[in-house]
């Protein structure tokens, strides 16, 4: 019997945070068939509240901590999707707001006795020392693919993924290939790290009438099917270009048998530029461009598919190539990072940067319906591996074992740029100790150039206020903080936070409060933790 | 007409395609004195040289004006990234872009693009490559297959290749320019004394490129390995080459093989160095794996080096009758092609002879001669509507 939150701040509506929000949403069905005995409570924001209501009954309850902000919308208009899709699942560390107004935050959850958070979005921004935490990382993307994001972007995925490792006293990992990465970049515990599969979708596969079906067909401009399906957004790693490229070799060997391709997925300036390729390619008879679906179409456009097509260069696992299987679809697929694990013996691999390749898979599985028919089937046994029953086991056995140790926290800071500018919240973990001197020395610095007047700093550990204290523009101060024995955390909220791109200061668009000059873990008759170096 | 043209990779560390470029535009600028010239120091937010503006082509003609846009690679990345009618204005409103470095604009409406084709290597053999680089030539060789107005291949198998996997791309719209040799048999030959001091006239044989995967320098390491073992006084192998990627161990391989104090690795050399070593090898081996064209088997003739070189990809169109064949993947033929060479000099004789003639067949004038022609046909042309 355990109370545990579940951190959905971050989930969008509609499609723009990809397959982690499927995941989530499916985990929390199945924790309402499944988890007998727990209590659940959802942290929901403004945004996604009401979608989240149908949860809502025995056992689970939605609670509204987070509200749309004004200041942040204007800058994330201005990203492009993937980049807002990641800053808002990190809206909760740039967010602005007094130290007044976050004090209480300390308490969320202990004062409502919850035993367990878990952040299935990866950042632990409700985090509380003394509640055990655990984080779900859905991939490492960042690491391997640098240049699919913007700088800004990786800074911020530094941080949290430092958070995450600094606090959870469990992080789950959505494949090996996952957990390896987890292991090798972040250096995380081996033992702190666990792998549970996702599920097999419950939300496609319902009957449809066949006249309902043509007719939903025909509004989406598809009059030919069985055809090739790839559900992704247009994200440069899914690998549309590549995959279009293959396209057009495929079909010119085959003007005349070739299935057509559809794809769903959204993101404006690339799929423009998709579009144009297709018409300069002559295929745009042939290429069918659906946008983002609701789960009824999806579910539609599933049952037409011959087989799924998935030439992805990265992927922390795959669902589509669960629900290829679960539907008894082949799986086209390319052969790097989880997806060999994901669709094991069940798929036709291809390298995803050989179009050529690529396009002689395409011919196989169309041309030869004896290799359809044996993938499909090997598909729908593989399927079985990941039922929703042993996912939910796998996440209840995590809570379970996270419950049943006492948290540890690394020494860490978090909340801390590279270049040492600190976000408008800073984190100071840190594991047992003697009970007797132990201090956190922190020393902030206020840059004389930074807009705004002084800065307001206000410490808090374990919901208590610990000092509330001021830093003048051009001042640098050492806080020296007194902790005991236990693990823990002090937080330091500084306001105002501003951005320098909204200041005229370059193109920095990160929301920044003061230098974090030195940290360091003093322990009496041993020699000082440095938590942080300074730039 | 105006006509802008990429020379960002021309700069004082150029390999392969900046010296394409660096060749073409400076024979262009010699034989066409009608049209003006545009050289872009920056060209694409990829491949940024930080001395690009000191050290890349400059040309001191009427008529040839660089425009250096997009300094910054923050700068670089925003201009670059699409083509308004504003940005062509500050580029100088060319009535042409020659792109010739992978990078490929988009979005112009006055100019006409020009794409020079190198090869398509990362789409057959993407590990020869690191993705970062693979990800900026699939990026351009994409968008050159829906937005050139005209493509220039550096081979007729660059051309087939590129049909191959773009079969929708017409034609005629795409041109084999085969590139020179910036070297020239009578120049005079002052041996660089540091090369000379070194090594011995015909007493070593050579080996040119950048250091990556796709020049198959191991494998011609075990094939000299292995002649190694059957003659008594080996002759040195001299590697001349950069760094390039994913060969960083190569040293501690040679030591492997034990070839230690056999294979010498140069690095990047000079062209004076380059020359002289052409000129004074045993013989030029150059067994690669994939080629768009192979310009130092068109160096080496043209400096009358026996050439050994590989029977795939463009290798053949450029060495003709002149070059000693080996399958590159085999390394005893490497190791035969060594030892035929060290046994017959007669052999070596027939192959230096032959290389003079094939290296004439090809020259820069040419090639830009057949690129203004390019130029011409694509302005007398309508633009075919977008």
């Amino acid at each position: 019997m355990a109370l545990i939150a579940v951190d959905l701040t971050p989930m969008m509506p509609g499609g723009e945070n990809g397959g982690v929000k499927i995941l989530t949403l499916e985990l929390l069905r199945a924790f309402q068939r499944e988890a007998e005995g727990d209590r659940f409570l959802l942290l929901t924001a403004s945004w996604n509240h009401d979608e989240l209501a149908p949860f809502e009954g025995p056992g689970m309850t939605r609670l509204m901590v987070m509200e749309k902000e004004r200041t942040g919308a204007a800058m994330l208009d201005r990203l492009p999707g993937r980049a807002a899709r990641l800053v808002r699942r990190l809206a909760a560390v740039l967010r602005r707001r007094t130290p007044r107004a976050m004090a209480p935050r300390r308490r969320l959850l202990s004062s409502r006795g919850v035993d367990l958070l878990f952040c299935p979005f990866t950042a632990p921004n409700y985090f509380e020392p003394g509640i055990a935490t655990v984080a779900v990382i859905h991939d490492m993307q960042h690491k391997d693919y640098p240049q699919f994001f913007p700088q800004k972007e990786i800074d911020i995925r530094n941080v949290f993924m430092a958070d995450v490792r600094a606090k959870a006293s469990r992080i789950i990992c959505i494949s090996e290939h996952v957990r390896e990465s987890v292991v090798r970049h972040l250096q995380a515990d081996p033992d702190r790290t666990h792998v549970v599969y996702n599920c097999i979708q419950t939300r496609l596969g319902a009957d449809i009438p066949r006249e309902e079906r043509d007719a939903a067909m025909a509004d989406l401009g598809i009059h030919r099917w069985p055809y090739m399906f790839y559900p992704a957004n247009f994200w440069p790693h899914k690998n549309h270009r590549m995959l279009l490229t293959a396209y057009g070799i495929y079909r010119h060997r085959h003007p005349s048998r070739a299935v057509d391709l559809v794809l769903t997925g959204a993101l404006e300036a690339e799929e423009r530029l998709l579009k144009q390729a297709v018409d300069r390619m002559g295929i745009r008879e042939q290429v069918h461009f659906l946008g983002f679906l609701p789960e009824a179409t999806l579910d539609m456009v599933w049952q037409g598919a011959a087989f799924l097509v998935f030439p992805s260069l990265y992927e922390g696992f795959g669902i589509p190539v669960l629900e290829a299987m679960s539907l008894g679809k082949p799986v086209l697929c390319s052969n790097v990072t989880s997806l060999p694990e994901v669709a094991g013996d069940a798929a036709l691999f291809f390298d995803p940067r050989k179009p050529e390749e690529m396009a002689a898979a395409m011919e196989r599985v169309a041309g030869d319906a004896a290799l359809a028919e044996t993938l499909s089937a090997r598909g729908r046994d593989r399927a079985d591996l990941f039922r929703a029953e042993r996912m939910v086991a796998g996440y209840l056995n995590v809570f379970r074992e996270a419950l049943g140790t006492p948290p540890a926290y690394d020494n860490a800071v978090s909340g801390v740029f590279e270049d040492g500018w600190t976000g408008e919240e800073v984190s100071v973990t840190f594991g047992a100790g003697p009970e007797e001197g132990r201090r956190i020395d922190i020393t902030l610095a206020a840059p004389a150039d930074i807009p705004g007047g002084r800065r307001r700093i206000a410490a808090v550990m374990g919901g208590r206020t610990l000092f509330k204290s001021r830093l003048a523009r051009g001042e640098t101060r050492v806080f020296s903080v007194p902790i005991s024995g236990a693990p823990g955390e002090i937080a330091l909220w500084i306001s105002p936070t501003f951005q320098p791109a909204e200041c005229g200061m370059g193109p920095d668009n990160r929301r920044l409060g003061l230098q974090c000059r030195t940290c360091d873990l003093i322990a009496p008759g041993s020699e000082k933790i440095s938590l942080w170096k300074g730039a | 007409m105006k006509i802008g043209f990429d020379v960002s990779q021309t700069g004082s560390s150029k390999a392969g395609c900046g010296y394409v470029a660096d060749a073409l535009i400076t024979a262009l600028t010699r034989m066409d004195m009608e049209n003006t010239y545009l050289l872009y120091p920056f060209f694409g937010g990829d491949f940024r040289d930080p001395d690009a503006l000191k050290t890349t082509r400059q040309i001191d003609r009427r008529g040839v004006r660089r425009i250096p846009i997009g300094r910054s690679a923050e700068e670089g990345r925003r201009f670059w990234a699409e083509m308004t009618p504003d940005k062509e204005a500050a580029l100088g409103r060319p009535d042409i872009i020659h792109a010739n470095n992978f990078f490929c604009p988009t979005g112009l409406s006055h100019a006409r693009l020009v794409y020079t084709l190198h090869d398509i290597s990362f789409l057959r053999h993407p590990e020869f490559t690191t993705e970062e680089n693979r990800l900026v030539c699939f990026g351009g060789v994409f968008k050159a297959a829906m937005h050139a107005d005209a493509i220039i291949a550096v081979s007729d198998y660059s051309r087939r290749s590129f049909l191959d996997v773009f079969p929708h791309y017409p034609a005629d719209k795409i041109a084999v320019v085969h590139l020179g040799s910036r070297f020239t048999p009578d120049a005079p030959a002052d041996p660089p004394p540091d090369m000379a001091r070194r090594f011995r006239p015909w007493g070593f044989w050579l080996s040119v490129g950048t250091l990556e995967p796709r020049k198959n320098l191991r494998r011609m390491l075990q094939g000299y390995a292995e002649h190694q073992q059957a003659v008594k006084e080996p002759l040195p192998l001299v590697l001349a080459g950069g760094k390039g990627w994913m060969e960083d161990d190569l040293e501690a391989y040679i030591h492997q093989l034990g070839l230690g104090g056999d294979v010498v690795p140069l690095g990047y050399v000079s062209d004076a160095a380059l020359a002289w070593l052409y000129r004074n090898c045993y013989a030029f081996v150059y067994p690669s794996l994939y080629e768009g064209f192979g310009l130092p088997v068109l160096e080496a003739m043209s400096l009358g080096a026996a050439v050994v070189t590989s029977s795939v990809t463009s290798l053949p169109e450029v060495g003709g009758e002149a070059a000693l064949y080996v399958d590159p993947l085999d390394t005893s033929d490497i190791a035969r092609a060594f030892s035929a060479l060290a046994h017959d000099g007669g052999l070596r004789e027939r192959l230096k002879a032959r290389a003079l003639v094939q290296a004439e067949k090809f020259s820069w004038e040419q090639s830009a001669a057949r690129t203004l022609a390019v130029y011409r046909q694509l302005m007398e042309g309508v633009r075919p509507l977008p």
